[in-house]
């Protein structure tokens, strides 16, 4: 190899076809904002569709809201994580990433047991099934497009662990979208959050690590 | 003949010729801003400045010129199509070695492929063509060899910290790890090039 040789021709014909100037991206926590917009649009549109929760005037509407504001805030945190960690050079290492895991699963452990304490209402008896497989699928269709588009942020850098990425975005997303379903769904009962709620965020990290690995292999070098 | 693997010795072992760059190169980020502004001659610069030091790092992990080559372009295509993801404001050699170690990793994985499907059986890759001496020669077969047993996650810090003389600070950034654990993936590859090293070479040169 000669290093100090003219460009190969390879690289001579991609800088032809692409020479153009581009703008540098912006710092992730100004990337993420790009997720706001959806995210309250979810916050609005599940009452809206679905109903508020029963207990929503006991809770309190403004402390209602409030929570489910503090969640949506987590899942951002943890979205801007995946778009930081998405820049080249720039990897969490460990301690971070378990900081913002241990962020996420706090705020959602903190308000299950605030909405326990505030409210405690169970599954009705004989509808265990019906309560898992309806909070346990639809908030995951909620979030789909949340993650879309984090992943869609996250891929115009070059993420070299595009699972990790992934996993984040989905995490995150599956926050966001759980912070709107909590307007609806009423039952605190800790056993029901942690299978069907935290099933559906575990769902879409899930989604998120495997659909990351994916779009990596298909942009993966020749 | 009881040879004590330590990193001088690695370093001299190493395909290296001229000592590594410590600091990091301000004009090698303002190329790139360049690069980024649309300037056509930038990218060649980087290019031609930093083709030689991706080639040792790609040299020292795939032990194969012709690969070497490829692996270098590849990451400078990629440095192309990311080239947004570059900050002006951060180091350009970590974002650049960053894309590199993904490069080599995605080559390996599909070379793995490859080789799993191929049915015609070549057992060992072709040496490198390398104009040396007979003792240098028979240290850089050994270093590959070397290297290639250690884990990927050791066999990184090691590189980037001995042949290319990266900070762990650095390496730590690009890896996703800590300064400390860098610094001690570094030294346990070096333990374990020590315990490897020695057996390793008595039975070159019997």
């Amino acid at each position: 190899m000669n290093p100090h040789a003219d460009l190969p021709p390879r690289l001579r014909r991609a800088l032809h076809e692409d020479s153009g100037a581009v703008a540098p991206l912006k710092p992730p926590s100004r990337r993420v904002l790009a997720l706001v917009p959806l995210a309250l649009l979810l916050l609005w549109w599940v009452p809206a569709h679905f109903g508020l929760r029963h207990d929503f005037v006991l809770l309190g509407p403004g402390r209602s809201i409030i929570a489910s504001g503090f969640q949506l805030v987590g899942g951002l945190l943890i979205v801007a994580g995946a778009l930081f960690e998405a820049v080249p050079g720039r990897q969490l290492n460990g301690r971070r990433f378990l900081l913002l895991g241990a962020l996420g699963a706090a705020v959602f452990l903190v308000l299950t047991a605030l909405a326990a304490a505030a409210s405690p209402t169970l599954v009705p008896i004989g509808r265990e099934a019906r309560y898992l497989r309806v909070c346990l699928g639809t908030p995951p269709l909620l979030g789909a497009p949340l993650l879309a588009l984090a992943m869609a942020l996250a891929f115009r850098a070059y993420p070299v662990r595009p699972v990790v990425v992934g996993a984040l975005a989905g995490f995150g997303s599956g926050l966001i979208a759980d912070s709107a379903w909590r307007l609806f769904c009423e039952v605190a009962d800790p056993v029901h959050v942690l299978t069907a709620h935290g099933g559906a965020i575990l769902l879409l990290t899930l989604v998120g690590a495997v659909g990351s690995s994916l779009v990596s292999r298909w942009r993966r070098p020749s | 003949m009881s040879v004590l693997v330590s990193a001088s010795w690695f370093s001299e072992v190493a395909p290296v010729v001229e000592q590594p760059e410590r600091i990091e190169d301000p004009a090698l980020g303002e190329l790139m801003s360049a690069h980024l502004a649309g300037e056509p001659r930038a990218f060649e610069e980087l290019y031609q400045r930093m083709a030689p030091e991706l080639g040792r790092y790609f040299a020292a992990l795939a032990r194969d010129a012709g690969l070497t080559e490829d692996l270098v372009q590849e990451t400078f295509l990629r440095v192309h199509a990311a080239r947004r993801s570059f900050d002006p404001a951060l180091p350009f050699r970590p974002w650049l070695f960053a894309i590199a170690r993904h490069v080599f990793l995605m080559s390996r994985r599909a070379r793995a492929r490859r080789a799993a499907r191929e049915t015609v059986g070549c057992e060992s890759a072709p040496e490198p063509a390398v104009p040396s001496s007979e003792g240098a020669l028979l240290g850089r077969r050994l270093l590959g060899q070397l290297l290639g047993r250690l884990s990927r996650e050791r066999q990184a810090p090691l590189v980037l910290h001995h042949i290319l003389g990266f900070d762990f600070r650095e390496i730590g950034r690009f890896l996703g790890v800590s300064e400390g654990a860098a610094r001690v993936r570094a030294s346990r590859a070096l333990a374990e090039l020590r315990d490897e090293g020695p057996e390793a070479l008595k039975v070159e040169e019997r």
